[in-house]
């Protein structure tokens, strides 16, 4: 079956919260690769318009104070907040799942260990690691795209950590892994052979979920101005940019704002029907 | 006891279904499950229903409550329980005649109770919420339930709750539930399977006596020929959701007529003549094992001959699978020797070399589970031949078609999964899999106990071939006594963590027994409806004859 016929055969099947979320998501992605070449201005033009002039044709997400187009600025943000949220839930995805896997098989002491330190990660709230991170990081390296990404990799890693090893347990104690274990083969082996395809499906779903959320962290660094270093358009520091106008020119921050939870909404969409549509065809993937 | 007091009342119908049609809902389509059945049941009366997992016993069985799982419709047929029609009722006149008219025992008896509550509450419920009678009489008449099944501490034994009983116990006190507020009928859907043979014995002389006593119609369904010959007046055999014949239970056993059927009995029919052999393979001296500290195994010394097999016999907790696993090193021993081709083997798993784990091969109960549902057959029998031999790609290939040619597959199951697979051929992988190593020794725990009987006739015939062919030694764990006569030279009888006896089979299987293994070899149930019968009378005088001594 080829790539093409293969979707067609999932698109039937699926369902509308897939095709929804799946809809939304595709412009989004659209929008990322190719905004930069379409987009009216640069991020950074200054006084392309009157400021606070409102919404308009020309500038659909208004002028903000320095008389910079948002909608502009929107676009070419895009791929970088899409970009790292992915690149950050994916290693996270990667320590998580090795420590959850290896936690679950070696057990005893290994086992108790990594599960503390990850109790210990996950006990501190999401925003606050994720801002100590940054400011561990010191002034040289914060403003950093990749930094955001390690932050979210970060916050993730343990709490993927504990759902990769749940799995896992449930797989261990089948007798396919026991026949492995009686055949002679190394811990490294059986992670990779035998219990890793069979939690595919979980971590598959596990991983749309929080890259579902990483856009909402990244924003909110940016909103609390530590975020990428100014004047890159990032989505939750234009919201912090134009927040004092939100009476006199609420565009300015329901724009971006719209761009972000319609990011949010589509991902998570997206993941809800492919939980749903994996419960179903468990072989497809 | 004889069959002639339940001929009363016979003639009077109770249960009339026909031409019943049942659609299951899968794979995005309906498929027939039922195709069109009738069935007939006269008051007082017991009716069997025996067939393979799939024959549509169960779903024939709960429509007699006028009841289809979720997922399945009734399409066609009408069911006439005692004048109503179960078909055009409403759900809530449904659900009053199955607390008082129709009761139902499910096979896991543990899955059936709700653990939060003691067990004589749950007994009375069905029958206090019909209001047949008030709470202190109806706790009154369930103890005097429990005293007829035969239940020990009858009078307190229903304020134990759920996890404080046994299994067989639970699943007395649920037929009790059923009986208490005295349906007219009652459909048994396996209700012996889970139980081993010497619980299945008290379990099936309690429900066939309550039954009697009673004079309750029945639906009693089973996949085990023997146990429905000592329940049932009739016999109805199922296959792929149609009737194969139906008969009386003595004509039928003495003569049935579809060539189905009589495969039915075939494993039964399965002998080999032992063979002694001289060469020890492998030697257990003075074996102990224990789980954290409580201790399993005792003092266990047993001598597995050279291409040979040696049953290890025994119910459950008895200590078998555990000695499977102290043999694989799964579970080093606490105390004492595994001595293979007369050198001491490590305890432990992780110190053996790849070439002393080569040579031991375990074949699992559970098919299922045994094989990753991610990797294909080729994956699954390749990984040990790439693993021990070293062979690659085209190499290994032809060396896993070579074995599918060995269990009696073909090449086109090498890009096959698990998912595509039945039981039967499922085991067969595994088996294929133990023989990719090219193993001296197989250990077979329960390898037939999840299949079909004639899947099982199928992998134990597949199992003497090989051996005929490669000379491998089987250990071969069970607790069917019809397995072991059919397959094995030597028997080890283990009894609670110990040895009771080993010997050639003949030697077991013939008197003198010592008492447990005369318990457990009376226990497996004959195709002869009188066995159960004779059995009790004759436990029965032994115990008198002790008392009066």
């Amino acid at each position: 079956m080829t790539m093409i016929s293969k979707f067609q055969d999932l698109w039937k099947r699926s369902n509308i919260t897939f095709k929804v979320g799946f809809i939304i998501l595709f412009i989004h992605i659209l929008i990322a690769i190719t905004g930069p070449f379409w987009a009216p201005y640069h991020y950074a033009t200054i006084n392309v318009g009157e400021p606070l002039t409102g919404m308009s044709w020309k500038y659909p997400f208004g002028v903000d104070a320095l008389g910079r187009d948002i909608f502009s600025r929107v676009i070419h943000g895009s791929w970088m907040v899409i970009s790292l949220s992915i690149l950050g839930t994916s290693a996270g995805l990667l320590v998580g799942a090795f420590t959850g896997l290896f936690s679950a098989y070696a057990g005893g002491w290994i086992d108790e260990t990594i599960q503390r330190i990850n109790e210990g990660f996950i006990s501190i709230p999401f925003l606050i690691l994720g801002l100590l991170i940054i400011l561990a990081a010191g002034p040289d390296l914060s403003g950093e795209p990749l930094l955001m990404a390690l932050a979210v990799a970060i916050v993730y890693a343990p709490r993927i950590s504990r759902i990769a090893r749940s799995a896992a347990l449930e797989v261990i104690t089948k007798d396919f892994v026991i026949a492995a274990r009686l055949r002679g083969e190394s811990a490294i082996s059986i992670i990779r052979r035998e219990i890793l395809p069979n939690t595919y499906g979980t971590l598959l779903v596990e991983f749309a979920v929080r890259a579902g959320f990483a856009p909402i962290l990244i924003g909110s660094f940016g909103y609390l101005g530590f975020g990428i270093r100014p004047p890159f358009p990032e989505w939750g520091s234009i919201i912090n940019d134009n927040r004092m106008l939100v009476y006199m020119s609420p565009i300015t921050v329901i724009g971006p704002a719209i761009a972000l939870s319609s990011l949010v909404v589509s991902l998570n969409l997206f993941t809800e029907g492919l939980a749903r549509l994996l419960r179903t065809a468990k072989r497809e993937l | 006891m004889t069959n002639t007091f339940h001929k009363k009342n016979k003639s009077e119908l109770l249960l009339e279904m026909k031409d019943i049609q049942i659609d299951g809902f899968a794979d995005n389509r309906w498929h027939k499950i039922i195709k069109g059945m009738n069935l007939k049941l006269n008051k007082g009366e017991v009716l069997g229903l025996i067939g393979e997992s799939g024959a549509g016993k169960s779903t024939i069985g709960k429509a007699a409550m006028g009841y289809t799982q979720p997922g399945c419709k009734l399409v066609e047929g009408s069911i006439i329980f005692d004048g109503i029609d179960l078909v055009n009722i409403s759900d809530q006149e449904k659900r009053n005649i199955w607390s008082t008219k129709i009761a139902y025992v499910a096979q896991s008896a543990a899955a059936s109770f709700n653990p939060a509550h003691k067990l004589i509450f749950q007994t009375i419920e069905a029958a206090k919420k019909s209001k047949i009678n008030n709470e202190k009489l109806l706790i009154k008449d369930a103890i005097q339930l429990y005293k007829t099944l035969q239940l020990p501490d009858s009078e307190t034994i229903g304020y134990r709750y759920p996890h404080q009983v046994s299994g067989g116990q639970l699943q007395r006190i649920m037929t009790a539930m059923a009986i208490s507020p005295r349906p007219e009928l009652i459909i048994f859907d396996e209700p012996t399977t889970a139980l081993d043979v010497t619980t299945q014995v008290e379990v099936l002389a309690a429900i066939r006596d309550i039954v009697h006593e009673f004079n309750t119609a029945a639906i009693y369904i089973t996949h085990d020929l023997a146990v429905v010959a000592q329940m049932a007046d009739r016999i109805k055999v199922l296959r792929y959701g149609e009737e194969v014949e139906e008969a009386e239970t003595r004509s039928m056993l003495s003569n049935p007529k579809e060539k189905y059927t009589k495969s039915l009995w075939s494993v039964r029919s399965l002998t080999k003549p032992e063979e002694k052999s001289l060469d020890t393979i492998l030697s257990l001296e003075n074996v102990d094992a224990s789980y954290g500290k409580s201790k399993v195994l005792f003092n266990v010394s047993v001598n597995i001959p050279k291409g040979k097999t040696v049953a290890i016999v025994g119910e459950s907790g008895s200590g078998k699978t555990t000695l499977a696993k102290v043999i694989t090193g799964l579970l080093p021993q606490t105390n004492g020797n595994i001595n293979y081709n007369e050198k001491v083997l490590p305890s432990r798993l992780e110190k053996r070399t790849k070439e002393q784990l080569r040579k031991i091969q375990m074949i699992f109960q559970m098919p299922d589970t045994a094989i990753n549902p991610r990797q294909t057959v080729e994956e699954i029998i390749g990984r040990p031949i790439e693993f021990y031999h070293g062979l690659k790609k085209n190499e290994r290939k032809t060396k896993v078609i070579e074995l599918l040619k060995m269990i009696e597959l073909d090449e086109s199951y090498l890009y096959r999964f698990p998912l595509e697979l039945s039981g039967g051929q499922k085991q067969r992988i595994c088996i294929a899999r133990a023989l990719a190593a090219n193993p001296e020794l197989i250990i077979c725990d329960e390898v037939t106990s999840a299949l079909d009987q004639i899947v099982q006739e199928g992998i134990l015939k597949l199992l003497q071939k090989l051996q005929k062919e490669l000379g491998v030694t089987y250990i071969f764990i069970t607790h069917d006594i019809a397995t072991v006569k059919a397959i094995s030279d030597e028997i080890v009888v283990m009894y609670q963590g110990k040895v009771v006896e080993q010997g050639m089979k003949s030697q077991i299987l013939n008197p003198p027994f010592p008492e447990y293994t005369n318990l457990l070899l009376s226990s497996v149930p004959d195709m002869d409806p009188n066995w159960l019968s004779d059995l009790l009378n004759k436990r029965n005088n032994l115990k008198y004859t002790k008392d009066t001594n």
